[in-house]
């Protein structure tokens, strides 16, 4: 119970600081935000809207408690480009933000389909032929950009095979979502792929596997009542601590296939010089992150009896 | 070394090769543009064709080993710097220092280091070279000083830091004679694996449109070439090819390494 307690005291003290770092580089970056982001050739009327949008004219103090309670009511500002002041930074990336969850989840999912089954097969038979190819194809998993397997993959799909209609025309059916999970989840099967390997080698050399061997298990028992429910537990780490990867991922991804999704409305935003929606997107990625690894440490602690007696 | 060891070995100086002499090996020096022929196929003027504004892809690809490389190198080298001193000082006097300092990496950590760097160059404004290297750095030192602060912590309990600290050596010295060479293994092997990523996040960047806009990236060129696929497939096919051999070449020297220097790590 007090692990879990530092751990949500931790999580909140990394939230504020995470937070806290957004505003400040806008702040802190030398020169004039509003020269900087604008351009030179930007009217002196729009850079004073600029800086008045951002409350830029005001002292820092002043600013760091408008940017929380912008946080707090929920609104995250309004976009620049619009308007109508109903329209919040935040109700434009609600508009968005599921088609981005749906592309991350079935990315994972994928990425798991194939980093768990290859992982255990090539630690199982460790230096035989399985172990070594499927090293290597993790290696090339690792080493492949998302926004060089997406057009290449796209090609191969249109012009050479021609499963899907015309490169042009718009993707239809499930492929607007399966094509970009799976490209985005084989670059992420990669790392977890090679994690899985290492963790199943660490599981296998414990005393409790030799004793499981030793009262005359089968092979397919030992691994699969007791060295997969031990060494499966680091690797939900890993799948947390790759978030970061898969959200970074899912901006390339989302621009590589013209999906929409959070990715796209960032990049939109950086266009449109829109601060506030850059801002805001990267504070509703950034909590994201931060709570999905603090729920795997939960997760993790619940799981591993190990580390609920707050062993070091 | 084993095989794919010596495999990435070759690689990494084979890039090295061409970054360092990548004036004289492309066929055109940075910043020509035949504006006669913009999109051209490939031909013995321009053996990977040319880009939309006439640049030779060949020549380009020259230049953006050598940008790679600086953004790879420089990048790690800063985060490495940094990220050693923090961690040997969080470690080594520990206390409410270390656990200020680890609060501190605890939040640098818990960001997106992508993101953040994205939203800084974006800040920036137009991006330079030097700029994506500072954006990099804001969040890279952090996973070097929690590394070597938990070296660190182990080695100063051995016995030849304590008999030297009973021998009355300054905290310099044992720094300096006994803690760092101890613990450069492991941060040898995650810089390795730290270069790799900076390319790559450089590379992602200049694929977003966001990258440095002084120097030729390989990113920029994949970004063109992915859009104009069906067209000419050779840009998008180098640029993307020489960015996946790099990575791919500095992971096989990085896991290598990790084999030697570090084989208690996973």
């Amino acid at each position: 119970m007090k692990r879990i307690l530092r751990r949500l005291v931790g999580s909140l003290i990394s939230l504020v600081g995470a937070v806290t770092l957004v505003f400040l580089v806008l702040r802190l970056t030398p020169g004039d935000p509003a020269d900087n982001i604008l351009g030179d050739e930007a009217s002196v009327t729009a850079k004073a809207d600029f800086r008045a949008q951002l409350r830029l004219d005001q002292p820092l103090h002043v600013q760091y408690g408008q940017f929380w309670s912008d946080i707090f009511d929920g609104s995250l500002g309004t976009p620049y480009a619009i308007s109508d002041q109903t329209i919040t930074v935040s109700s434009v990336i609600a508009d968005v933000l599921p088609a981005t969850i749906e592309l991350a989840v079935t990315a994972m999912i994928v990425a798991v389909f194939i980093a768990i089954p290859f992982g255990i097969v090539a630690a199982v038979r460790q230096h035989q032929f399985l172990d070594h190819a499927s090293m290597v194809a993790a290696l090339i998993g690792v080493a492949m950009p998302v926004f060089w397997l997406g057009p290449m993959l796209l090609y191969l799909l249109t012009v050479k095979f021609p499963l899907l209609p015309d490169p042009g025309s718009p993707l239809r059916g499930p492929m607007p979502l399966l094509l970009p999970a799976l490209v985005l989840g084989a670059a992420l099967s990669g790392k977890l792929t090679r994690m899985v390997r290492a963790s199943v080698l660490d599981v296998l050399r414990e005393d409790y596997t030799l004793t499981a061997r030793a009262k005359g298990l089968s092979e397919a028992k030992v691994v699969g009542n007791h060295v997969l429910r031990n060494a499966l537990i680091p690797v939900l780490t890993v799948m947390g601590l790759q978030l970061a990867a898969l959200l970074g991922g899912a901006i390339v991804t989302e621009k590589v296939f013209a999906r929409p999704g959070i990715g796209t409305l960032l990049l939109d935003a950086i266009i449109k010089r829109d601060y506030a929606v850059v801002q805001g997107c990267v504070i509703v990625v950034t909590v994201g992150y931060v709570l999905v690894n603090l729920a795997v440490d939960l997760l993790y602690i619940t799981v591993d009896p190990r580390v609920k007696e707050d062993r070091p | 070394m084993n095989t794919m060891g010596w495999f990435g070995t070759v690689i990494v100086l084979a890039l090295l090769l061409v970054g360092s002499f990548s004036e004289l090996l492309a066929p055109y020096a940075e910043g020509h543009h035949d504006s006669a022929q913009p999109l051209a196929p490939a031909s013995d003027d321009h053996p990977l064709g040319t880009t939309e504004d006439g640049t030779d892809v060949l020549s380009a690809l020259c230049h953006g080993t050598r940008v790679a490389l600086i953004v790879g190198f420089a990048t790690v080298a800063l985060s490495v710097f940094m990220g050693t001193t923090i961690g040997l000082i969080s470690g080594y006097w520990g206390g409410w220092t270390d656990e200020i300092i680890m609060r501190l990496t605890e939040i640098f950590l818990s960001f997106p280091g992508f993101l953040l760097a994205l939203l800084i160059v974006f800040a920036l404004g137009e991006a330079t070279m030097l700029g994506v290297i500072l954006a990099l750095n804001v969040t890279g030192w952090a996973g070097y000083a929690r590394l070597v602060r938990g070296q660190t912590l182990v080695v100063k309990q051995r016995g030849f830091v304590l008999a030297a600290k009973g021998l009355g050596a300054s905290p310099f010295r044992i720094i300096r004679v006994h803690l760092l060479p101890n613990i450069l293994g492991p941060v040898t092997v995650q810089a390795t694996f730290g270069i790799a990523g900076a390319i790559l996040a450089e590379s992602t960047l200049s694929f977003l449109g966001v990258g440095p806009q002084d120097v030729t990236s390989w990113g920029a060129l994949l970004d063109e070439g992915a859009v104009l696929f069906l067209k000419t497939p050779s840009m998008a096919l180098a640029s993307g090819g020489a960015l996946f051999i790099t990575v791919l070449g500095i992971n096989l020297l990085g896991d290598s390494l990790r084999d030697r220097l570090d084989p208690k790590s996973l």
